[in-house]
């Protein structure tokens, strides 16, 4: 029986200039006990379905069509009474954010109580005594001491435990999750995850779980629903789905996700354009200036959610259908692709996009090349922070080791890699490479010259061949500055030709960077993140560098806009010889630009390679860790859903454990593991592990490590 | 907590001493002379010379400062010729009734702030905030003495409901006992801290309203007398807390304006009437007072900071 329906659902928010149709007709069913997955980008009204659910939109905020029921009743025709009753009650909601959606000032023990007080006429005590049980449930460590504790002395992951023990309380029937997961790390992401699915069926609730990835759904859904632009565009049982895409949408959607397990050098396929704006009413289908199988009919009318046996698909022309024109589609999505952001091409396939560069770095044969100079040198970096307490009163508590001796080249023409979880002393190793940070110890040489110890006039030169990309695209674009100043910045700081020579120079970055002439005179805040990106990039490239650090390029961006900028900088990278080193949590991110990967764990590279050798014989146990941990967007096998193969958190670096400093979490930790620190050791090639038991041997070295095939 | 106390004290005694010095070279700099305010206009040039030699206030200026400072540190702020006693004494007679309009007003001014600036914020945009924004604006935008000088005029001369004058009891307790004549003084300085406060509370109660936890709260389905209490009071008397401590200076010397209007017997009158008569020990001691009500003020704002707020600890 179904549980949860939702029957052609429109919600709109008005705004003083224009109403927005955040959900425009969509349905869609949750049984009993059963997770439903409802998938979509930024903006494609996906968190608007659970706050209509909720009842709680934004200002201006209103359903204007539909109905919700749940258990048979109209959520729509209650009062804000009975309501109130049913939120936190009947439906619980647990949302991205686990950093600013707990009450800073109250402790989490009377946060978690608070449902069972009002909802289930719990005394005080009864009610606390009750949190202590549920925040036991969602495995908190030594709960009962936790209690009084306010959210800011919990970790990321323990506070999501605590919003999920919350929602929990009163043992609802239906928990929405919208983006659970997203604002965690990987290792945590999959501890999160498992610890949804088993509570589900402990408190035998329903689950609709709003995501935008792929990955999250195909591991834990029973049913998915696609969204996009407000509308339902596919939707069937997850197997079906995975193996059987047929809206257009879908399958762009999956062949822009970058996979672990995909062949390098193929070119990633990207969604031109960009999603469309919700306020403008538009008679066709949403996503055919964007698609390639667009006719004139898609722009007619809108295709309706039509069902056949079960899976339901919104497109005139799907994928296997008698009417498909591109009736034999190509076997991998990702075969396909405009390479730039161009007006939409409709109809055709576009050729693969220029090959890639030769790799420098191959696998592990014996003759290989002796590798080409580097250009940028770290050795034996450190870095120590001191660490202050306190907002306003600082005062020093201890010393955070961010950096550890790590030590790493990047060749001329190179892509490396920096991966791992936040706090690995990623970003920190970033800025001192970029000279914006010196190290407590250690040398930084570029191009030969040490230039950690560059003074500030000499610095300055420097600094033309290293540029910055930074995550947010949002923040790091003065937005006070027209594009063409910022692009034309650079040029104008280090005297760089005329005025005349500086326009032009400008006009031709926004063209490689494919954003048309006349963003010169536009602001950032009239572009969207994909394009702020391009923007950041330009500039960078300004004053032709050699080396780009790209810290976080693409995380801020949703998973179509992605593909274009991973594109782009690979064009780029060609076009202008360029060194680039990436910084970044995403693995697969990494696997799809990278030729050569560090994985940093606790201020220490643990093991460096070629992507194949990182990617299909991890040696230390943490990569192979993370490799499991990501989601990825393939067709269930059975009832079988990987486990979290990481325990608990990520140690403070005030107070690193003795030894390795994965020994903590690791599973084959031994005695050793807790004495000696582990040095970076060959495995053959170019691939080095700091691991006294690595989880693949040696080459040259035997030793009596036990071998794992890792998938 | 402790380290704390002792680096805000430290950081306390170099306001003050920094406020010693700038008030002691102000008043020196001043037009006038002590010795001819006190001696009077026909005094003949000995007897200044005289006088001047006795009060040491022919040596160097340096040497002046050193002197008081050393009378400071003996808890002596120093004798005021023109009234003819010591300032410690004028203070300890003065300031309690002080405490009484100050307080009083402070008190009454919070506790109608922090409820209208809820509402108005609950409200926003919409009529009760309107109201409340222009009421807000209208005091705030007025010199206190102006609210003063109307309450008078519409309440003690056309109505003659209350007496235009504070009573003239020479204690606290005393002044407790005329309540009538506290209410236009206590009024007066209740609008002016009011529109301030009511401003501050305003928002920040946007601010935690805009917080993603507030929705957390209400996907509790928690009722919205309990999202007020519980979730928005402690989170905006953060943001609020430090202003207060801020804005004592502003507070005290609306306080001084409005003594003066009702001739209420306070710090404040005996400043204004200091001032008027060149009796620079009086007006040095009540500023150094007022420095040190002020640098407590802000210590005790911030210490309550930290209470509000878990994440700050001292």
């Amino acid at each position: 029986m179904s549980l949860l329906e939702v029957r052609d659902l429109h919600t709109e928010i008005r705004t003083r200039h224009r109403v927005v149709h955040a959900v425009d007709g969509i349905s869609f069913d949750v049984q009993e006990g059963e997770t439903v997955g409802l998938v979509g980008e930024s903006g494609s009204g996906k968190s608007m379905v659970a706050n209509s659910i909720m009842r709680l939109l934004p200002p201006g905020g209103a359903v204007t069509k539909g109905q919700i029921l749940l258990a048979n009743t109209d959520l729509l025709t209650l009062d804000e009474r009975a309501m109130r009753e049913l939120r936190g009650n009947q439906v619980g909601l647990i949302f991205q954010d686990p950093m600013s959606g707990l009450n800073p000032t109250m402790t989490i023990g009377r946060q978690v109580a608070e449902p069972l007080i009002f909802h289930k006429g719990f005394g005080r005590r009864a009610a606390l005594a009750r949190a202590r049980e549920l925040l036991d449930m969602v495995s908190i460590p030594r709960a009962s001491e936790r209690l009084d504790d306010y959210p800011h002395q919990l970790s990321g992951g323990l506070r999501q435990r605590v919003v999920i023990a919350m929602a929990l309380a009163c043992s609802p029937r239906l928990l929405i999750a919208d983006e659970p997961t997203t604002a965690l790390d990987v290792t945590i992401q999959a501890q999160i995850l498992e610890l949804l699915d088993d509570l589900k069926a402990q408190f035998n609730m329903a689950l609709l779980l709003i995501t935008h990835d792929l990955g999250v759904v195909a591991e834990r859904a029973n049913r998915v629903a696609v969204v996009y632009a407000g509308h339902v565009v596919e939707t069937a049982q997850t197997g079906e789905l995975f193996t059987r895409i047929r809206h257009p949408y879908t399958q762009a959607l999956f062949a822009s996700v970058p996979r672990l397990d995909q062949e390098r050098g193929r070119r990633l396929y990207s969604i031109p354009g960009a999603p469309p704006d919700l306020s403008v009413l538009y008679p066709g289908c949403r996503f055919a200036p964007r698609c390639s199988r667009a006719h004139q009919e898609c722009e007619g009318s809108a295709p309706a959610l039509q069902d056949d046996g079960g899976h339901a698909v919104a497109c005139f022309f799907s994928l296997g259908s008698d009417k498909d024109p591109l009736s034999a589609p190509p076997a991998t999505p990702a075969a396909q692709g405009p390479e730039r952001q161009v007006p939409p091409q409709k109809g055709r396939p576009v050729a693969e996009g220029p090959a890639p560069r030769a790799v420098p770095v191959t696998g592990s044969t014996p003759q290989e090349p002796p590798p080409p100079a580097p250009l940028l040198q770290l050795q034996d970096i450190s870095k120590v922070f001191t660490a202050t307490s306190g907002t306003f009163f600082r005062r020093e508590t201890g010393l955070v080791q961010a950096v550890a001796g790590v030590s790493l080249g990047v060749a001329k023409g190179e892509t490396l890699g920096l991966v791992g979880e936040s706090g690995c002393g990623k970003t920190t190793l970033g800025r001192i490479a970029a000279t914006l940070e010196t190290p407590s110890s250690g040398k930084v040489l570029f191009n030969d010259k040490e230039i950690s110890t560059f003074k500030e006039r000499k610095l300055r030169k420097i600094r033309r061949d290293i540029q910055l990309v930074f995550q947010d695209p949002f923040s790091s674009l003065d937005p006070r500055m027209r594009v063409g100043a910022i692009i034309r910045e650079p040029l104008v700081w280090q005297h760089e030709g005329d005025r005349a020579s500086q326009r032009e120079r400008v006009l031709e970055l926004l063209d490689q960077v494919g954003l048309p002439k006349k963003s010169v005179d536009r602001y950032p805040h009239e572009f969207s993140g994909g394009q702020r990106q391009r923007v950041a990039l330009a500039r960078a490239l300004a004053l032709y560098p050699r080396l780009v650090i790209a810290d976080e390029p693409v995380s801020a961006l949703d998973v179509s806009i992605r593909s274009q900028v991973l594109n782009l900088m690979k064009d780029l990278q060609s076009e202008y010889e360029l060194t680039y080193l990436v910084i970044s949590h995403d693995l697969s991110v990494v696997r799809y630009i990278a030729d050569r990967v560090a994985v940093m764990y606790l201020g220490r590279v643990v093991e460096v390679g070629s992507g194949d050798e990182i990617y299909s014989r991890p040696g230390h146990p943490y990569t192979a860790a993370l490799l499991t941990c990501i989601p990825q967007p393939n067709p269930p096998q059975g009832d079988q859903h990987a486990t979290a193969p990481v325990r608990g958190e990520l140690p403070s670096a005030l107070k690193p454990p003795s030894g390795c400093p994965f020994r903590l979490r690791c599973p084959e930790a031994k005695d050793i593991c807790a004495e000696k620190v582990p040095a970076l050791g060959s495995l053959g090639g170019t691939h080095e592990v700091a691991c006294h038991f690595p989880l693949v041997k040696a080459e040259t070295v035997s030793r009596g490590a036990q071998v794992t095939t890792d998938a | 907590m402790l380290t704390y106390t002792l680096r805000r004290s430290g950081q306390g005694l170099l306001v003050l001493a920094g406020l010693t010095v700038i008030t002691f070279l102000l008043e020196h700099l001043l037009p006038g002379n002590i010795a001819r305010s006190i001696l009077g206009v026909h005094a003949n040039p000995a007897t200044i010379a005289a006088f001047d030699k006795q009060n040491d206030l022919n040596r160097s200026i340096l040497v002046q400062y050193a002197h008081f400072v050393d009378q400071l540190l003996h808890g002596n702020l120093g004798y005021s010729y023109t009234q003819n006693r010591s300032v410690d004494s004028m203070l300890a007679s003065e300031a309690p009734r002080d405490v009484v309009l100050v307080g009083l007003s402070l008190a009454l001014a919070i506790a109608i702030a922090v409820p209208t600036g809820i509402v108005q914020a609950m409200r926003r945009n919409r009529l009760v905030d309107h109201v409340g924004t222009g009421i807000a604006f209208t005091l705030y935008s007025m010199p206190p003495y102006v609210p003063a000088l109307l309450a008078v005029e519409i309440f003690s001369i056309r109505l003659h409901w209350l007496p235009s004058e504070a009573p003239q009891a020479s204690t606290a307790i005393g002044m407790l006992e005329h309540p009538a004549g506290l209410v236009l003084p206590v009024l007066t300085l209740t609008l002016v801290t009011y529109a301030l406060f009511s401003r501050y509370m305003r928002s920040a109660v946007i601010d935690t309203l805009a917080q993603p936890f507030m929705h957390t709260a209400r996907c509790k389905g928690l009722p919205e007398r309990v999202i007020v209490t519980r979730h928005v009071l402690r989170n905006s008397l953060i943001a609020v807390v430090t202003l207060t401590g801020l804005s004592i200076p502003g507070i005290l010397t609306a306080g001084l304006i409005t003594e003066e209007v009702f001739n209420f017997p306070g710090v404040g009158l005996e400043y204004f009437n200091a001032a008027t008569t060149n009796d620079f020990p009086t007006m040095l001691g009540i500023t150094v007072v007022i420095g040190v009500v002020t640098i407590l003020g802000n210590f005790l704002a911030d210490v309550s900071y930290a209470i509000l707020d878990p994440r700050v600890r001292l």
